[in-house]
């Protein structure tokens, strides 16, 4: 009994392999055709797209062209869009519009697999309209964190304003974690929504790294209105946030951050230091003078480095001091003051 | 002790041994089951994108610098050409450190020549240790190259020295001689963008290149290798990165990522000290000693494994050469085993403990020796005739055709997912390869892993030669 249904067991299994290899040779040979076929599909359909950029082919026979295949048109126009630019986009988006294309995309990403429903939530862009930014707000809770995350871009670059609070406690940046796109997410509305994000960098109820992330793209919008409350929140317990309000205050390139600045460059924390420098180098912060020099002595390299960097970049003043320590032979921080001005060529 | 009572004790300690190498058997069987399952619905979930335009405009703002680390010894020959692919790949912000890790030919030579270098001096971070810099050298023409002259040390030594050296916040290691895909580096970031915070590490497919046509560094034309050897390697690597990683880091309990291709977060590398020396299973145990000091801290942390981003090796085409290789995989694997088994199913560990490692002691520690031991006693036990023939032939074949099967997924999800090989006819062959590869083949791998095992035992530590033919460049 055992004997046969090892014996049987052993056919089966190699018959199933057998045959399953044998029909994927098959269907190899077949969709090599289909590949071939697509592909001069493909470039008939971008000659004539580059002949209608170009003024060669009048838009009633582009949009027959385009919406013969819908799949095939959808892959070459999210191609086009990357490669041209303004008056060029604007046409192919008005004519794109008039097909059935971005109708497609929308039905796309409401029923779409994964990397479809991705792609088409990052296309709708191109085709505005209360269809399409319904869509995406809709797709703002799709089951994949990603395409949700490339709907929230979308509508972001649209103008919309986003439900971010709504956003972040339902869906987005779960369990403290955030991820680069989030961040640009959060980069791309900071402009018009700087009240939600700086109410999001003061909850103290909120993941470190999202107030984090919610005070880096504040800081990104270059706006001198965000001193004050970058600045009410550098005595946060949280290295994190303090490290993000030292880089903020670093990016605005505001006089008026200096006191925070110095505060910050005798942090315990090393990660705060070192962004503190980083921020008294492009403030050209020249009262830190002295506090960068003493961090050339830092148990920390990234911060005596930075230092260092910084002090380069205060000036005469800063030079002087940065040559005066390569002077002195054996020490540490003369041997890094040496290193940052043969670095940066400065004789 | 009469002969009687004697040949019963035998007959017991003989049924014992069949029964752990059936046990065994069955276990790995079961696993790469597992793991093809397990594979085939992450491939089928994420499928990869092939638009590199659509990529670059999903991934470009967000990517993080990354300094790709390139030890190099005794590659006269090739380093320039190979130099000089790492730095037109299509990547937003990196820089290439080449550590020449006091190569006795002219590899500093031909690279100071190859790209008009001259000394420069640099600070940087002594965090990990390493033999003697001797000096570095850059060239305004090329603001993205950095090259190190270091006294020899070795591979973990070369690439701590490129650890100090770079700036970027993330780091990836990979052989000299190897050929990254134009877009690997874009595809393979993608959990650092997702999940900044807790992913540590991120391994990247190794493809075998013999076989496809190379120009200037880059891979041409895909094709299978002429080499039975290399063709049976190209069947084992299908299986070990699409199948095996795969599975293992959708279950996060991925040990190894290849010292070939790898990304890490620098400063967790720093953390534990970098690459470990006196060890030739320096990928895997840096592995291990991420694992182990990320579950010390109870930090949430992610090891990932991506299939698309694609490293084209050389693989050996002589048994000599790819003996040496074996003995060297297994005598690092049983090294770092050794060094973190008592991770070994302590509940402090969770699943690396428990998943990770248990499969290391069945694969790599219990495996090689049961496996030659059946190989050994089933036939014997037939020949005393302990051991029914029917049964015998019934269960060789039983393994046999399991053994085809697995190899079948593997390329099964390659065909569906991935599609690299461009002909039809390359899947008749690698399916014919990974059938004959279980006469002979496999049986040599294990006695080359065997040797590995008793290298270790003997506390062997040299690396031995490892002569290439080097890949046709046309």
């Amino acid at each position: 009994m055992l004997l046969k249904a090892l014996w049987i067991t052993a056919i089966a299994i190699a018959a199933v392999a057998i045959a399953v290899m044998v029909l994927l040779v098959a269907i190899r040979g077949l969709s090599g055709l289909w590949t071939k076929r697509r592909g001069r599909q493909r470039e008939a359909l971008l000659a004539t797209l580059l002949q209608w950029l170009e003024g060669g082919v009048d838009d009633t026979a582009m949009k027959a062209a385009l919406t013969r295949n819908h799949a095939l048109a959808t892959s070459l126009l999210i191609e086009i869009f990357e490669l041209v630019r303004g008056e060029d986009q604007a046409r192919l988006a008005r004519l794109t519009d008039e097909t059935s294309l971005p109708q497609y995309l929308r039905e796309t990403l409401e029923v779409g697999r994964r990397q479809a429903r991705l792609a088409a939530a990052e296309s709708l862009v191109w085709f505005p309209s209360p269809e399409t930014r319904a869509v995406l707000r809709f797709a703002l809770h799709d089951r994949d964190l990603s395409v949700g995350l490339a709907a929230a871009a979308s509508l972001a670059a649209l103008g919309d304003e986003l439900p971010i609070r709504q956003l972040l406690e339902t869906r987005l940046g779960q369990e403290g974690e955030t991820s680069r796109r989030l961040e640009a997410v959060l980069g791309a509305v900071a402009h018009r929504q700087a009240a939600d994000l700086l109410d999001l960098a003061n909850d103290e109820a909120a993941p470190e790294r999202l107030r984090a992330a919610a005070i880096d793209a504040l800081a990104r919008t270059g706006s001198f209105g965000l001193l004050d409350p970058l600045a009410r929140l550098a005595p946060s317990p949280l290295m994190e946030v303090r490290a993000a309000v030292a880089r903020g205050l670093g990016l605005l390139g505001h006089p008026g951050a200096g006191d925070t600045i110095l505060q910050f460059l005798t942090d315990p924390a090393w990660v705060v230091r070192s962004e503190a420098a980083e921020a008294a180098g492009s403030i050209g912060l020249v009262e830190a003078a002295d506090l960068l020099c003493g961090l050339l002595h830092d148990p920390n390299w990234w911060v005596r480095f930075r230092a260092g960097a910084a002090l380069s970049e205060l000036g005469e003043q800063g030079v002087a001091m940065l040559k005066e320590l390569a002077d002195s032979p054996g020490s540490g921080s003369g041997q890094m003051a040496s290193l940052i001005l043969a670095e940066r060529k400065i004789a | 002790m009469s002969t009687i009572a004697i040949e019963a004790f035998t007959g017991a300690v003989l049924k014992g041994v069949v029964m752990l190498v059936i046990l065994t058997g069955l276990l790995q069987n079961a696993l790469a089951m597992m793991q093809l399952v397990l594979a085939g619905r992450v491939l089928a979930r994420n499928r990869p994108e092939r638009r590199l335009g659509l990529l670059w405009r999903r991934y470009a703002d967000l990517s993080p610098p990354i300094a790709l680390l390139v030890p190099a010894y005794n590659e006269e020959l090739s380093i320039v050409d190979s130099l000089r692919s790492m730095l037109a790949l299509n990547y937003p912000s990196f820089e290439v450190i080449a550590i020449n890790d006091g190569s006795r030919d002219g590899t500093l030579q031909a690279m100071i020549e190859g790209f008009g270098l001259e000394p420069i001096q640099r600070s940087y971070d002594m965090a990990v240790s390493h033999r003697t810099i001797r000096g570095l050298y850059g060239s305004p023409r090329y603001p993205k190259l950095l090259v190190v002259d270091k006294e020899n040390g070795g591979k973990s030594d070369a690439l701590n020295a490129g650890i100090n050296l770079s700036r970027a916040p993330i780091f990836c290691a990979i052989d000299a001689d190897s050929i990254l895909e134009s877009d690997a580096l874009l595809r393979a970031v993608r959990p650092f963008i997702d999940e900044p915070a807790r992913t540590v590490a991120v391994g990247g497919t190794i493809r075998i290149a013999n076989g496809c046509r190379i120009r200037n560094g880059r891979v041409m034309q895909i094709g299978l290798p002429g080499n039975l050897l290399a063709l049976f390697q190209t069947v084992e690597y299908l299986r070990a990165f699409l199948m095996a990683r795969l599975a293992w880091s959708r279950l996060r309990a991925l040990t190894i990522v290849s010292g070939a291709f790898g990304l890490f977060r620098r400063q967790v590398v720093v953390a534990v000290g970098g690459y470990s020396h006196h060890t030739v299973g320096e990928d895997f145990e840096l592995i291990l000693k991420i694992h182990r000091h990320m579950r010390d801290r109870g930090e949430d942390y992610a090891v990932s494994f991506i299939p698309e981003p694609v490293c084209w090796t050389e693989a050996p085409e002589s048994l000599r050469v790819l003996g040496r290789q074996r003995s060297r995989w297994q005598r690092g694997a049983l090294e770092s085993f050794s060094r973190h088994s008592d991770m070994l199913f302590r509940p402090k560990y969770g699943r690396i403990g428990w998943l990770g490692l248990g499969h290391v002691l069945l694969v790599d520690v219990i495996g090689p020796p049961v496996e030659v031991l059946g190989y050994i006693l089933i036939p014997l036990l037939w020949f005393t005739g302990q051991l029914s023939a029917d049964y015998l032939f019934a269960f060789l074949a039983l393994t046999f055709v399991y053994g085809v099967f697995v190899s079948v997924g593997s390329l099964i999800l390659e065909e569906i997912e991935l599609r690299r090989f461009p002909r039809a006819g390359d899947l008749a062959i690698l399916t014919a390869a990974a059938i004959v590869e279980n006469f002979g083949y496999r049986q040599l791998n294990n006695l080359w892993r065997l040797r590995g095992y008793w290298q270790f035992l003997r506390g062997k530590s040299d690396w031995g030669a490892m002569t290439r033919v080097g890949l046709s460049r046309g």
